[in-house]
């Protein structure tokens, strides 16, 4: 515990949080479970990627310059590709093709978004570099 | 580009780990330096010359090639 990076507590901490506040929102707001559910969830992924990464990483930096350049190559190749994706959705409404609601654009570009920066990330990773 | 990161790692006794944690990047970097399949940032590349009690010629070796 003596060793662990602030960034990691951080992160502990805040998913502990939006657990905590996920919980509370379930017992005083019975209706709104989506948003108590959305919470809980985020702070469990939080909390579990963040332990998980602290106990592989141990000392090491949790990024370089390697990393970050791959992660960052890796989030660019998704905008591109997220901006095919919100070109095909635009024709496929302007033609009529299908029906979409603002909130299951929205909902399909954050996952997607989300997904495919961390596929790029990690196919970058296993390449070792990219030019 | 070939590096001599490992042989000058040899001479001063040092693991990747150790390596890595003298420059402050993760031991996969270094993992992937000595196999030429990263190339550093010059800031990189002089930390490590620098804890290796080299220069940055002799430890990186860049071909014709590189450069295209």
């Amino acid at each position: 515990m003596k060793n662990i990076k602030k960034i990691y507590m951080y992160k502990l901490a805040l998913g502990v949080i939006l657990l905590l506040a996920g919980i509370v929102s379930a017992i005083f707001y019975k209706n709104e479970t989506s948003f108590s559910s959305f919470l809980i969830i985020m702070g469990l992924v939080l909390f579990v990627l963040t332990a998980f990464r602290l106990f592989r990483q141990g000392d090491f930096p949790d990024r370089d310059e390697r990393t970050k350049k791959l992660a960052a190559y890796g989030i660019t190749y998704s905008w591109l590709l997220t901006l095919v994706l919100i070109s095909v959705f635009y024709l496929a409404n302007y033609f009529k093709l299908v029906e979409f609601t603002a909130g299951s654009v929205l909902g399909i570009l954050l996952i997607f978004m989300v997904i495919s920066a961390n596929i790029f990330r990690w196919y970058f990773m296993q390449k070792s570099d990219v030019e | 580009m070939k590096t001599r990161i490992k042989e000058f790692r040899a001479r001063h006794d040092l693991t990747q780990e150790a390596l890595a944690k003298m420059v402050g990047v993760r031991r996969e970097t270094i993992v992937f330096l000595e196999k030429g399949k990263y190339n550093p940032s010059l800031k990189l590349a002089y930390r490590i010359s620098r804890c290796l009690n080299a220069t940055i010629d002799e430890l990186f070796i860049f071909e014709d090639t590189d450069f295209k």
